[in-house]
């Protein structure tokens, strides 16, 4: 498939999924993370998803942000608050009553975005980058070869696992199998047992996966070659530089506005910016 | 000789004409020469939008904005809670100029005599005392109270109330020869348990170019709340009222509950006097913003939690008149007392009152009786007593008054009034008087102009009377839980 998400180098969709996720952690107000989510959404809108994977992730969102924001609204503790909606007015056993409260929803919302903002980018990137292209990506930016190596093994062994795991359920169904027919114990002691052929099988498999790379000659420090050049071009540096130094700006910004914060460092001419910082970011 | 001249100036201020209102104007509109007899109405001259305060106004706190009139009448200084400071040409309806205060509040705003300087006094960090100019906003010098009263730690985003604990302007006056008076308080650490606190507080006299003509108290900030201070026009005496101390005081710059009296020239203490608390029912003296200093020097007016109401005499620091307006009165064997909370002395020597509602002393320390059985006979009540010290009229009209502010030929008068009834909602607005009408003080009410929203006690009036400003702000209505009324300024004629 070629979708602009395809065509990225791995390389810069590292760095914008690393930067997505410092701006996720960095912010907290609900604007810039509505620009994040939308930024999120534009990506993976650019990776040209199948139907199979535009419903997957609208289903798992709109499951995600719809239980947060219920939840934040309905258990919201924090003061100020204000109740918008009252389920049931106070008794006996719930003394305030159960409230839906503003701050509460707006609350879910903040939480809500922050996740749909680094979900639809690693989706973004995960369904439009092959693992061997992560593993010249992972390479290109002086990742140690055997890390890497790992790393993307590992990833590559995560649709198995899927698919073992789900005929391990299948068979645990057709013998009989329903949970909690038997009480909870029971249950959770048949679900644990369920993943002991699942892990076996990844033991095995990962002494299938050692055996055949050692019989091909690999040498873990010995230097190696790519039938496959990805130079990383003008256009390309000017992005990451520029992606970079909006996140190092953020982080300043931050990193003064928390040292105002707790008395540590204080500037009165930095005032516009702390006030910049409490407002937007 | 200052002081005959200094009439003079007024009277020159009182008899210049009232500027002319553009555009649609009411017949009814309050005039210059408007005497009893015709109906009056108010006309409004524009409403200012402040900005979105429902954040504040839902957690419950009203957001309050000061404004100011300069002596000209002409422009119209306002500080928000936000941090806006603004300069609006009131006939125009123009915004000179606007600067954004960050990460801080417009606490106080004073204008030079000759108009030229608008001061401002922030609550931030820093604490900054202002002078901008009047036309520009160009900031000329800033006068760090910090450096004196320590500061806070910011307070978190959704703090409402942290703003509070940061060291603040909390009054300003500028006095005839140009210089200013400063009071700069900073109290902090835990508002549910005052006796935990720790409170700094110093007043300053600060000349026309921000330096410093003296300090009291002079060896350091005071270990207590000032809790406010009043000097006559010409800054020849400063009355200076001393409040809660703070948990680690060792020793106080004057007892709580007492009026510090100093020289305006030199800071220097020339006399103070110290409250007896009215027992049983009062077991220590407490002050609002209750006090002012009538425009020789020679008097003050003092307003006391308990109820009571005094003028002193300044030089001697000995009290001349005692007025029990809301002092402490059984009802069904309950004490009920009103706080004599407001106070203003007028250029022509009427000396205004105010109690609050009615309220049963030390309640929150009392296990069962927390509402008054029945209301004080003098609660919410305006009381204005004569040069002689004795009461020449009243006015009560079902509403708790806030604040005064007097026009310089002390005829106009003007006050905050609000009511709030379980059923009806809030009633909330400014009452103007005409005290120079002949009768009693409904006969001298002018009109009361109603808000949507509700008042606190920040307005201003026209030097010359020529013109009001009301600050509205919103509040959650307990019936509808709806957000009720706007932050704005409110200027009438």
């Amino acid at each position: 498939m070629s979708s602009p998400m395809h065509r990225m180098d791995v390389r810069l969709k590292m760095t914008i999924g690393f930067a997505m996720s410092m701006v996720a952690i960095l912010v907290d107000s609900l604007l810039m993370l509505g620009a994040g989510a939308v930024i999120g959404a534009l990506l993976f809108a650019a990776c040209r998803p199948t139907r199979g994977q535009s419903r997957l992730v609208i289903f798992s969102f709109t499951l995600l942000v719809w239980g947060m924001i219920f939840s934040q609204a309905l258990f919201y503790q924090n003061f100020p608050r204000h109740a918008i909606l009252s389920l049931l007015p106070p008794n006996v056993l719930m003394p305030e009553g159960l409230q839906v409260y503003a701050e509460g929803i707006r609350h879910g919302l903040v939480q809500s975005l922050r996740l749909i903002m680094l979900g639809l980018t690693g989706y973004a990137i995960c369904f439009s980058t092959e693992p061997g292209h992560f593993l010249q990506g992972l390479l290109a930016i002086r990742v140690p070869f055997g890390l890497a190596f790992m790393a993307v093994t590992a990833i590559r062994f995560l649709p198995i696992f899927a698919t073992e795991y789900q005929a391990v359920r299948l068979a645990m169904r057709l013998k009989g199998y329903r949970p909690l027919r038997r009480g909870v114990r029971d249950t959770i002691r048949t679900e644990i047992s369920s993943l002991r052929p699942v892990l076996l099988g990844a033991i095995r498999r990962a002494q299938e996966i050692a055996l055949s790379i050692q019989t091909r000659g690999f040498v873990l420090g010995a230097p190696r070659s790519s039938l496959v050049e990805r130079r990383f071009g003008a256009g390309q540096w000017l992005t990451v530089m520029m992606v970079a130094l909006l996140i190092g700006a953020l982080l300043v910004c931050k990193l003064l506005f928390l040292l105002y914060q707790y008395q540590l460092f204080y500037v009165p001419a930095l005032r516009p910016l702390y006030a910049f910082v409490r407002a937007w970011l | 000789m200052r002081f005959v001249l200094m009439m003079v100036v007024w009277s020159l201020v009182a008899a210049a004409e009232w500027p002319a209102i553009d555009g649609d104007v009411s017949g009814a509109v309050r005039r210059e020469g408007v005497h009893d007899g015709g109906a009056v109405v108010p006309q409004v001259l524009h409403r200012i939008p402040l900005g979105d305060v429902s954040f504040y106004a839902r957690g419950g706190l009203p957001a309050d904005a000061f404004v100011r009139f300069s002596p000209d009448g002409r422009l119209l200084a306002i500080g928000t809670l936000l941090g806006r400071m603004m300069m609006v040409d009131v006939y125009s309806r123009k915004t000179i100029w606007e600067r954004q205060i960050a990460e801080g509040m417009v606490k106080k705003i004073d204008f030079s005599p000759d108009g030229r300087t608008v001061y401002y006094g922030e609550q931030s960090v820093d604490g900054f005392v202002f002078a901008a100019d009047t036309r520009t906003g160009e900031t000329r010098w800033r006068f760090r109270l910090a450096d004196d009263l320590e500061s806070s730690a910011p307070p978190a985003k959704e703090d409402l109330f942290g703003v509070f604990t940061l060291p603040g302007v909390y009054h300003l006056m500028t006095v005839e020869n140009g210089d200013l008076l400063v009071l700069g308080i900073h109290a902090w650490g835990d508002f549910s348990n005052y006796r935990t606190m720790r409170r700094l507080s110093r007043v300053y006299r600060l000349s026309p170019e921000g330096e410093v003509r003296w300090r009291w108290p002079a060896a350091g900030a005071a270990p207590q709340s000032l809790v406010h201070l009043h000097a006559d026009p010409a800054g020849r005496r400063v009355a200076v009222l001393a409040g809660t101390p703070a948990a680690d005081a060792h020793e106080l710059a004057a007892p709580n509950g007492s009026i510090v009296i100093l020289d305006g020239a030199t800071g220097e203490e020339t006399g103070r006097h110290a409250f007896e608390p009215l027992r049983p029912f009062f077991e220590t003296v407490g002050f609002w913003q209750s006090v002012a200093v009538d425009a020789k020097g020679e008097r003050a007016a003092v307003g006391l939690h308990d109820g009571r109401s005094f003028l002193l005499s300044l030089p001697e620091a000995k009290v001349e008149h005692t007025f029990s307006f809301g002092a402490p009165i059984m009802i069904s064997g309950v004490p009920v007392s009103a706080r004599s909370t407001y106070t203003t002395i007028a250029p022509d020597g009427m000396t205004y009152f105010q109690t609050a509602a009615a309220s049963v002393p030390n309640a929150d320390s009392m296990e069962h009786v927390v509402r008054p059985p029945g209301p004080h006979p003098n609660a919410n009540t305006i009381n204005v007593v004569g040069p002689d010290g004795k009461v020449a009229w009243r006015f009560r009209g079902g509403h708790t008054y806030q604040n005064f502010w007097t026009s310089a030929d002390g005829r106009w008068m003007l006050t905050c009034a609000q009511k709030e009834e379980e059923n009806l909602g809030v009633e909330a607005g400014a009452m103007l008087f005409d005290t120079h009408r002949p009768g009693g003080g409904s006969a001298k009410l002018v009109y009361m102009y109603r808000v949507e929203g509700m008042v606190f006690f920040h307005a201003d009036l026209a030097r010359d009377g020529s013109a009001v400003a009301i600050v509205e702000c919103p509040y959650v209505d307990p019936r509808t839980r709806q957000l009720t009324g706007s932050y704005q300024v409110h200027v009438l004629r």
